[in-house]
């Protein structure tokens, strides 16, 4: 296979493997923010936070574990540019590793094992996977004009789904002039995968184009039922999903204040914008509805500037007015934004340059649990609350 | 090929023309200076320990073939055979600075690449000073110095190198007008593309693996250097010196990520030097320079990576003067003083049509004093340079820097006779460099709130260096030194995307290295040389997931072993390099483990016939190493450096012919 003349160091490097990793494993401080407020967190659903860190170099995968507050590094290799999905109610979890690895690799958590790795197509650039069970899955790729339906189990793909292929081609155009429809971000949602088509112009520096769509597939039969085109542009927040709503977070053009956070009902019928980029005062990089009156959203302020930044703000949902500055850290630090409803905490993951780690929140006084973040060694890129 | 025929006929028209102009070949004698204690250095007072390798052209062909006979230096796997990467003492590229004749030949940048700017042919001797730039160099820098002297005088031959990755490099050397006048012209190209392993970006999957070619490293470059003798007495020497080089490459990508594009590249460096005694102990030297450096960068976009500005263009003009004078008037205190003027702008325009354009410009002087004191057995050498830097433009901002430095140096004398002790202190700075702040448009971007770098150093070394009255071996060479750098705001190159670099301060950082060099004649023929080198770089910065880490891409330890056997007209050379376990990102989450290298060099002297030199690098053809991920042992294509994979068995025949 390889020329490699270390074949006879074969063991002494295997032994080394396991010490560097039980060495790695212990290399991320075990940490326990200070409590602030008193408040024992039984054991419920998401009991567990895991997190794919990168510094755009080297990529580690986070266990966060809620119960006992502590943080472990597993031992299982990741690109610097991926992101983490688990199969709810499995120990199975799955990483997208984007453009430069262009592959998905899936494993059991509990295990801290590794289960298998397959390539989407090299320069794909793999955005997303929605996970139905272990045979069946779907990946979105950024740079490729198809759906790819896969055998995660086997690594095999099942099948490319062209998801306009009965569109009424007079109503949508089935991509920018780029060639591809920039699928990104996936949802599943009453048997329904929704994924988010960005639509952007790669030729002109990612800038959007004329719109923005969702595409509606119907897991049953993998075709498309429709293309509802998005009030702005660019959406750049995962499809978040409270009680019987949908929201999506659209940036539009960056350093313009011309994006928001649009509502969907039940039947993916627009309820509107529910709070605007003017409103919030910067571009939107993600956002989630906290309860039934508010939200909240990572917003940029002046992107190309020296002096950018990100502030986490908190918005009404009724008027969209902001009502609340809970974090401004001065620097362009903030990334995501996940809600964990069982515990009514929210968990903002900061990508300070010094100090990176995740926050985490109380919904009800909008402060922070701990007086310091989960320390998860490498700035925190993607996060995802699981059992 | 009607091209390249056109090309061998320029050349060979333009080196009949300069051969044709030589008539009675003279050796010069180079005005030397020579301290009270007859030793000899380019800087009398230097108060940094340096190297000096002369460079034996008929036996002898290329930077890594010269540069791996000093412990101090490391040139690693991937290293092309014309622009070597250079590591000094454990410091990476960036940090070391590169002078042709004590002019820097560029500001901070990539600048081991531009040791590629100056064909290897040209020079006459590499001074090293592994420990830093010396005060009489006049510049500012963090890392170690290799300082290119040209040839003095050279008999003019002609020669072709031909090899492996389609090298081919045409050779001339001419010495004009009574030898007044060397030009030397190399006129190169190399596909370079080489074979690799390639894990399908899928390392838990072994199935989709297989070997690929590297692609986009293709290569054209004519290079001229013209040293000629203007005025030349017992006790005045005005020459000027030039390096011109005209490139035309393909600047790869990442190997995930094949986006490449072309990059074209003039540089010119013009230089007057005076050097006067001006009286029997006062020596002044002191020239004017000019240095320009444009670069083009066509960008060829891939699917997977677009760009609204693919093309960028940069300018960058530095004119200079330069003041040195020695005193060897106090007798037997030596003093010198330097003071230099640079004045340097760069315009960077991103874009066509134009949409950023960045216009800047700095002023900097350095003014720098040392001595060499005898005190008791030791000589005392205290130096200090200081700088004022100016920025205008794009960036406004003013630096004022001190460098204090204290050497000592101890030198045996009757039965210690050979032996040398040096003892080494100092505070070195750099501050950034204009690409650095404003990116080069293909790789590196701009990063406008840079800080200037600071670091104290202290070294201690022991050298012996005797000739043995012994049948079995008659020459013993032995060097053990120890060095500690403390770095404050270093400045590293970090990925801030997937085909993006960016300079930014990292904070601290302690890289301690330990050095120990030994060598012997066996038999009056066999010379056997042994170099290991420690490394322990200590991460510092005040980031949180840097701290406490390895300083990346340099080896913890590392082991060079060199025979030489001169047999008849043949000369043999071994050269064996065992690089240690490395990691190679920031983080410490991937470490590659130990490689070797094999590399050997034959030179054959066929009187009339000319010279031949076979040179095979990496004999066993190694293109992987087992790596350590986050845990998980695989192989690895980065045994080269930053995720560039390293090429392997390269052969490279030479054949110069003396006209």
């Amino acid at each position: 296979m390889s020329k490699s003349y270390f074949k006879g160091q074969r063991n002494q490097q295997l032994g080394i493997a396991l010490l560097l990793s039980l060495l790695l494993g212990c290399d991320t401080p075990t940490t326990k923010p200070t409590t602030k407020h008193i408040r024992p967190l039984s054991l419920q659903k998401n009991n567990h936070l895991v997190v794919a860190t990168s510094d755009y170099h080297s990529g580690a995968l986070v266990e966060i574990n809620l119960v006992e507050n502590k943080t472990e590094t597993l031992p299982i290799a990741i690109y610097s540019d991926a992101i983490i999905r688990n199969l709810s109610s499995s120990p199975y979890f799955f990483v997208v590793n984007r453009l430069g690895a262009d592959n998905i690799e899936w494993g059991n958590r509990l295990e801290r094992k590794v289960l298998g790795q397959f390539s989407v197509g090299r320069q794909t650039n793999p955005q997303d996977i929605m996970v139905v069970d272990l045979n069946r899955a779907y990946v979105s790729r950024l740079s490729s004009s198809k759906l790819l339906k896969v055998n995660p189990s086997s690594g095999g793909v099942v099948k490319e789904i062209d998801l306009f292929a009965n569109a009424d081609a007079k109503t949508i155009e089935s991509t920018d002039s780029d060639g591809y429809p920039e699928m990104s971000w996936m949802v599943k949602w009453n048997q329904k995968l929704i994924i988010a088509l960005q639509r952007l112009n790669t030729d002109e520096g990612y800038v959007p184009s004329n719109k923005s769509q969702l595409a509606v597939l119907n897991l049953e039969n993998d075709t498309v039922e429709k293309i509802i085109t998005l009030t702005g542009t660019n959406p750049v927040t995962e499809i978040k999903i409270f009680k019987d709503k949908l929201s999506v977070g659209q940036a539009g053009r960056l350093n313009v204040l011309d994006g928001g956070v649009e509502l969907f009902d039940v039947n993916l019928k627009s309820l509107g914008m529910v709070t605007t980029e003017q409103q919030l005062g910067g571009d939107i990089i993600d956002c989630a509805l906290l309860n039934d009156s508010l939200g909240v959203a990572i917003i940029a302020k002046n992107i190309y500037g020296a002096n950018r930044k990100t502030q986490l703000v908190v918005f009404r949902l009724n008027d969209g007015e902001v009502i609340s500055t809970p974090m401004d850290p001065g620097n362009y630090s903030l990334h995501q934004v996940i809600v964990d409803y069982e515990r009514k905490l929210f968990y903002v993951a900061d990508r300070d340059p010094k100090q990176p780690g995740i926050w985490v929140y109380d919904i009800k006084t909008l402060t922070p649990l701990f007086e310091t973040k989960f320390n998860v060694g490498l700035p925190p890129y993607h996060m995802e609350l699981t059992d | 090929m009607l091209r390249d025929l056109l090309v061998v006929l320029l050349f060979l028209t333009l080196v009949c023309n300069f051969v044709h102009a030589v008539n009675e070949p003279q050796i010069l004698d180079a005005i030397e200076v020579r301290s009270k204690k007859g030793y000899s250095k380019s800087t009398a007072v230097s108060e940094n320990p340096n190297q000096t390798i002369f460079i034996n052209d008929s036996k002898e062909n290329s930077f890594n073939q010269v540069l791996q006979k000093t412990t101090a230096v490391w040139i690693p796997p991937s290293s092309s055979a014309t622009n070597p990467s250079i590591f000094l003492r454990g410091q990476v590229g960036v940090q070391n600075r590169f002078f042709l004749e004590g002019i820097a030949l560029t500001d901070g940048q990539f600048n081991s690449d531009h040791v590629g700017l100056v064909p290897f042919q040209s020079l006459g001797r590499i001074e090293i000073y592994p420990d830093g730039a010396p005060v009489g160099l006049n510049s500012e820098g963090l890392g170690g110095a290799i300082d290119l002297h040209l040839l003095e005088f050279s008999q003019s031959s002609f020669g072709l190198k031909s090899g492996s990755l389609g090298m081919v490099e045409l050779q001339s050397k001419s010495s004009l007008d009574r030898g007044k006048t060397t030009m030397v012209i190399t006129a190169t190209r190399s596909n370079e593309d080489f074979n690799y392993y390639d894990d399908g970006g899928t390392p838990y999957n072994a199935s989709d693996d297989s070997i690929n070619r590297r692609e986009h490293n293709r290569y054209s470059k004519l290079a001229l250097v013209p040293k000629i003798s203007l005025y030349q007495t017992d006790r005045i020497n005005l020459n000027y010196i030039g390096a011109n080089s005209f490139r035309t490459l393909q600047v790869p990508g990442s190997v995930s990520i094949p986006s490449y594009g072309n990059l074209k590249q003039i540089f010119h460096l013009s230089a007057f030097n005076f050097r006067t005694w001006l009286s029997s102990e006062v020596k002044l030297q002191t020239g004017v320079f000019t240095r320009l450096n444009w670069e083009q960068y066509q960008g060829r976009t891939t699917k997977a990576i677009r760009s609204s500005s693919p093309q960028n263009e940069s300018f960058d003009k530095t004119f200079g003067f330069k003041n040195q004078i020695q005193w060897f008037s106090f007798s037997p205190v030596t003093l010198e003083q330097s003071l230099s003027v640079i004045y340097e702008t760069y315009n960077f325009n991103e874009g066509s049509p134009k949409q950023l354009s960045l216009d800047s410009s700095r002023i900097d002087f350095p003014i720098a004093v040392g001595a060499s004191v005898p005190f008791k057995k030791f000589w005392l050498k205290p130096a200090f340079m200081g700088q004022y830097s100016s920025y205008e433009g794009a960036r406004k901002q003013n630096y004022l820097l001190g460098s204090p430095r204290l050497g000592l140096l101890w030198q045996g004398e009757g039965i210690g006779k050979g032996i040398e002790f040096e003892v080494g202190l100092g505070r070195y700075f750099r501050t950034p460099s204009m690409v650095e702040l404003f990116g080069n448009g293909y790789g590196l971007v701009s990063s406008m709130q840079l800080l200037p770098e600071t670091a104290d150093r202290g070294l201690i070394s022991f050298k012996l260096d005797r000739k043995i009255n012994s049948d079995l071996v008659s020459e013993l060479k032995f060097q053990l030194s120890y060095g500690l750098v403390r770095a404050h705001q270093l400045i590293v190159y970090v990925e801030n995307s997937q085909v993006s670099k960016v300079a930014t301060n990292l904070g601290s950082a302690l890289v301690q290295s330990r050095d120990l060099d030994l060598g012997f004649k066996v038999l009056d023929e066999l010379y056997l040389q042994t170099g290991v080198s420690w490394f322990i770089g200590e991460n510092r910065s005040d980031v949180s997931y840097y701290q406490g880490k390895k300083i990346p891409s340099v080896p913890i330890v590392l082991v060079k072993q060199r025979a030489q056997y001169p047999w008849g007209p043949l000369d043999f050379n071994y050269q064996f390099q065992w690089l240690g376990e490395r990691y190679i990102d920031l983080a410490n989450l991937k470490k590659v483990n130990p490689t070797t290298e094999h590399s050997c060099f034959v030179s054959w002297d066929a009187k009339d016939l000319g010279t031949f030199n076979l040179e095979l690098f990496n004999l066993l053809d190694t293109i992987t190493a087992t790596s350590v991920i986050s845990g998980f042992t695989t192989f690895d294509n980065t045994t080269g450096l930053l995720g560039y994979p390293a090429p392997g068995r390269r052969i490279y025949l030479t054949w110069q012919y003396p006209i």
